[in-house]
């Protein structure tokens, strides 16, 4: 099994790291200061992608979830996995990054607005999946309680998106933007959603070969303990 | 230095922290993985 990192996968990474030093440049030196917030305005560019990508880690675990119920193939499930523990990652960052502009912003570290609100949920229901698929020790049963609760989890993504449109909310529903601070923000989505991807690629990959290197020295096992009951013979 | 930079200064931190050093937790899973089955065979 070949599990060193093909010139892909490394141009993948550097390409990725270019991109984000290029991006907190020109978030630095080129974006205009907003004039209404001052620079904390600036913890926008890297909060919005972030939002964004969060809800796509989290919608390839719902199709993951839903994979695993359609196929019950394995592979689902390792996918679903990977997706999940990224969508944590991220919607940590989400609500830091967050917390850190309210405070700025608002004069608060929180307040219990529909989009916080549901925020805060999406983090839970995503932290109690990662909590509790090591509680079940049957890997097949471990992957159909994941995918149920996977599916149901993701029903809170357009409760976050849609909430601040529908219901009246601190968190604002859009923002005026100079052209170069559309250009500024476009720019980070890149290397944001190259993280994203790359990340829920990299961890599927290594779960993948720890199952199977398990599954190997489990056979393993089984064998030698045939042989040993066998007398040797084999 | 204005009111806000800390906060900036701040997010990005935690993003890159966070970001980042799961990217570093991965690489240590590969390099780990790596040297196992290179002493295997």
């Amino acid at each position: 099994m070949n599990t060193k990192p093909s010139l892909l996968a490394r141009g993948y990474w550097l390409a990725t790291i270019a991109f984000f030093v290029a991006t907190t440049i020109m978030l630095v030196a080129y974006t205009p200061v907003e004039q209404s917030m001052g620079r904390v305005q600036k913890i926008f560019y890297i909060h919005l992608p972030v939002a964004i990508n969060t809800f796509v880690a989290a919608f390839v675990m719902f199709i993951a979830s839903v994979g695993y119920l359609w196929q019950r193939r394995l592979w689902w499930d390792d996918l679903a996995a990977a997706a999940g523990k990224v969508t944590v990652l991220f919607c940590s960052v989400l609500l830091l990054t967050g917390i850190l502009w309210g405070r700025s912003a608002w004069g608060q570290w929180w307040t219990w607005s529909p989009r916080l609100t549901f925020s805060l949920v999406l983090w839970l229901l995503y932290v109690v999946y990662l909590v509790l698929r090591p509680a079940i020790e049957s890997p097949q049963r471990r992957a159909i309680v994941s995918a149920l609760y996977g599916s149901a989890a993701f029903l809170d993504v357009p409760l976050v998106y849609f909430s601040v449109k529908l219901i009246e909310d601190i968190h604002p529903s859009s923002i005026a933007l100079a052209p170069e601070m559309k250009v500024t923000l476009l720019a980070w989505f890149v290397p944001v959603t190259l993280l994203m991807a790359g990340l829920i690629t990299a961890r599927y990959k290594l779960d993948r070969v720890i199952r199977a290197t398990e599954q190997h020295h489990d056979l393993d096992l089984t064998q030698t303990s045939t042989v040993r009951r066998m007398g040797g013979a084999v | 230095m204005n009111n806000g930079d800390p906060y900036l200064i701040g997010a990005y931190v935690v993003s890159v922290v966070l970001l980042w050093g799961y990217a570093a937790v991965l690489w240590v899973g590969w390099r780990s993985i790596n040297r196992r089955q290179r002493h295997e065979s």
